[in-house]
């Protein structure tokens, strides 16, 4: 059997990466689904400080939310 | 008096000849990058001692005589031992997360493979190779070295110096050769998107990722599990969290022992002999169209996906650039150029990551695609 043209063997590589990885992205976005990650709260240590950093700042600004951005 | 003469006649001096000496300024510009650059040291200093060993006259110490290094050629590459044991290492320095948190950046990942493709063609159809050099020329676009090593060797072991010094030559070259291209294909607008926030990725989904990679890759293109099964495996090592010992000797003694064995053993491949040919220097133009090609492929693909998402959920198109598996190089000059760019305001280097390491996972795709269809 003589081997296929290298343009079907490239054509057929470059399939086969983008079907691999588009499944595997399907895959992990659903696994990600099926397993959130839990949200930690903030620690008390941050808070106790953000709370400290406001207060010196701002004089009787009292802190009653902080939410943490990643 | 004729003692002497012919103690003359044996030594290596006698016997050097401008092959020999043309390699050893070969070797040296591979140092002088190392050294005096920063570009992949750990890579370019065995490499380019090894091609000094191997010029040495009467002295065989080249991977293809009879001496320790072709012991080591022959028991660490010709068997194909060590690029998957290398792969093991990365697999235990990976973080996987910047790729889970944006699994759209898998597609990135693989559209950068597109310098292979072009290189292997313009090997084949322009310059004459046979399919099965040209394929081993191609994967240098993957900018993966153990990966070119493990394809180049099945196929064109013939060409294994030339092309493994391209492939890491131009690894070394990303922050020269990707900022022009960058510049070329995004407008200033696309260099300043920032990116959305990524998803949270849990622990379960972090230890899962390589348990189903692994399977569903070596699967699908068997030949490429001993580079992908090791890679996962490696990861798994890594983020079980209960293998600190095995993590630790992984990805700190084993890869740095593999790492030299497998750089002296290749610099010791370039005799003159077998280097200074015609081909070489096709091959070295061959890699950079390559690199070019998988670094406008990951843009150009980043760019049409932006077509289908709305405002604020674009994604930066020079990440693209990162699916070249340069890991982390090539997302370290994505995160540069992107924040020189613009003033320090955007840094993707997280974002960049994703595609960076789903490029690893693509070229040792593309290459069990090879080795299934060609060997």
């Amino acid at each position: 059997m003589n081997p296929p043209d290298l343009l079907v063997i490239c054509a057929s590589a470059l399939i086969a990466v983008f079907f691999l990885l588009t499944l595997l992205a399907v895959v992990m976005r659903l696994l990600m689904a099926v397993y959130p990650a839990k949200v930690e709260g903030i620690e008390p240590a941050t808070l106790a400080a953000v709370a400290a950093a406001a207060a010196f700042a701002f004089p009787g600004t009292r802190v009653t939310n902080v939410e943490e951005i990643r | 008096m004729d003692i002497l003469i012919q103690l003359f006649e044996q030594s290596g001096v006698a016997n050097l000849s401008i092959g020999n000496l043309v390699m050893f300024v070969v070797a040296g510009i591979l140092i002088y990058l190392a050294v005096t650059k920063n570009y992949e040291p750990l890579l370019l200093i065995p490499i380019g001692f090894g091609a000094i060993l191997a010029n040495l006259p009467l002295a065989d110490m080249g991977s293809y005589g009879d001496g320790i290094m072709a012991v080591i050629y022959d028991a660490g590459i010709r068997t194909e031992l060590l690029p998957p044991l290398i792969f093991l290492g990365v697999g235990v320095l990976t973080d996987f997360r910047p790729l889970l948190a944006r699994p759209l950046t898998f597609l990135l990942g693989a559209a950068a493979q597109l310098g292979i493709v072009a290189a292997a063609l313009g090997a084949f159809y322009l310059l004459g190779f046979t399919a099965r050099e040209a394929a081993a020329i191609g994967i240098i676009g993957g900018a993966d070295g153990p990966t070119s090593i493990f394809l180049t060797i099945q196929l064109a072991p013939h060409l294994l110096g030339a092309v493994a010094v391209a492939a890491y030559s131009y690894m070394s070259l990303v922050p020269i050769i990707q900022p022009p291209i960058l510049r070329l294909l995004t407008t200033k607008k696309e260099r300043g998107i920032d990116m959305p926030q990524a998803l949270p990725v849990s622990k379960t989904a972090v230890i899962l990722f390589p348990l189903l990679t692994g399977l569903i890759a070596s699967l699908a293109v068997p030949s490429s599990a001993p580079l992908i099964g090791m890679l996962m495996f490696g990861n798994l090592i890594r983020e079980s969290g209960v293998t600190e010992r095995l993590r630790k000797t992984a990805g700190g003694a084993m890869i740095d022992i593999v790492t030299i064995l497998l750089g002296i053993v290749v610099g010791a491949t370039m005799g003159a002999e077998n280097f200074l040919t015609y081909q070489t220097v096709l091959i070295l133009i061959l890699g950079a169209v390559a690199f070019a090609f998988s670094t406008a492929g990951g843009i150009i693909l980043a760019k049409i996906i932006n077509l289908f998402l709305g405002e604020g959920k674009k994604i930066n198109p020079c990440i693209g650039a990162a699916g070249v598996s340069a890991v982390p190089m090539s997302a370290r000059v994505v995160q540069q150029f992107v924040s020189q760019e613009t003033g320090g305001r955007v840094n993707p280097i997280m974002p960049a990551m994703g595609p960076n390491v789903a490029g690893v996972i693509g070229s040792a795709v593309a290459a069990g695609v090879f080795l299934s269809m060609l060997l």
